[in-house]
């Protein structure tokens, strides 16, 4: 059985990374906090089942991936659950003003929420990983040339979203056009 | 459209993660095909771009004092021993009534039978659930 001072330097030794793990899939940075809480919840019920057949990390990050993902799992259900046909609306109003706006306008934050998941999750821990495919591929439990091509699938998504941006050279000024 | 052969190496151009043969097998195409000119200014953004829109979200100081609260509020919920008082009274009150119906229903020699038979399911209906909740911290 571990006690509290063991489990607490495991805490230290793991928070940060579960924490960006959960971070990556959920996107928020209070969801990905009660997340990881949820997920040494969790690992404090499995440990005395820990019996040592992979290396520490690699457990901890399979229960905080399948924590992550259960949690996204039943925030689906929910959704799905309490849809009404106000919600769909509102959604679909949000949508439509969303289309309706200028590309220009739209930020790297859209242009992210925009591309695939996977990529989106991989591209993410990359950054708060200090761009390291070792980090990457252990936190998400991926071969590393799988990271790479995730990393590189997302990166020409956002270009290939960048690129659709109008020029913003040679546009007539309206305010000049309308003066003459 | 870039050339396939060279997204990945100016995607790899962009973060500075290149041999010198390859940045300047890069420097010499990019120096002659416009489409991935174009690809290399847009992908330059991106890279730019994508630190400041991911950020740097941190944990709150006291996340480590959050979980040790949870899990303690965890364990004295799991350790209550209401849900095996409960189920002893249970296992009694179906006893009892067996007590009552089964001597007019069966010999002594059986009723011995079932009462011991009784007595090894509570035992180990017990023993399961103590397992598995660890309470003998295995």
């Amino acid at each position: 059985m571990v006690d509290v001072p063991e489990f607490e330097s495991l805490i230290e030794r793991f928070q940060g990374k579960v924490f960006r793990l959960a971070y990556s899939m959920v996107g928020d940075r209070a969801a990905a906090e009660d997340l990881s809480q949820e997920v040494f919840v969790r690992i404090w019920k499995a440990l005395p089942g820990y019996r040592g057949e992979s290396s520490l990390a690699t457990w901890v990050f399979a229960i905080a991936r399948n924590a992550c993902l259960s949690r996204r799992r039943r925030e689906a259900a929910r959704r799905a659950a309490s849809l009404d046909v106000a919600a769909v609306r509102a959604e679909a109003e949000s949508l439509h003003a969303r289309e309706d706006r200028h590309p220009r306008e739209l930020d790297m934050r859209d242009l992210l929420a925009r591309i695939s998941e996977k990529h989106r999750r991989v591209l993410t821990l990359y950054y708060l990983e200090d761009r390291s495919y070792e980090q990457v591929a252990e936190l998400l439990g991926l071969p590393v040339g799988t990271v790479k091509t995730h990393l590189h699938r997302g990166k020409k998504e956002l270009g290939a979203l960048l690129a659709r941006r109008p020029k913003e050279e040679g546009l007539p000024c309206p305010a000049v056009n309308s003066k003459t | 459209m870039p050339c396939r052969q060279f997204e990945d190496l100016i995607l790899d151009y962009c973060e500075d993660a290149l041999a010198p043969e390859d940045r300047l097998r890069v420097e010499t195409h990019i120096a002659e095909c416009l489409p991935c000119r174009a690809f290399l200014e847009i992908q330059r953004e991106v890279e730019a771009a994508l630190p400041a829109a991911i950020g740097r979200p941190a944990l709150s100081p006291a996340f480590r004092e959050r979980v040790l609260r949870r899990i303690a509020g965890q364990d004295r919920e799991s350790r209550s021993w209401l849900p095996l008082a409960l189920d002893a009274i249970g296992f009694s009150a179906l006893a009892a009534m067996a007590g009552i119906l089964l001597p007019a229903l069966v010999s002594p020699a059986q009723l011995v039978w079932i009462v011991f038979g009784a007595c090894a399911a509570f035992l180990w209906w017990t023993g399961f659930r103590m397992l598995r909740e660890n309470r003998f911290h295995l």
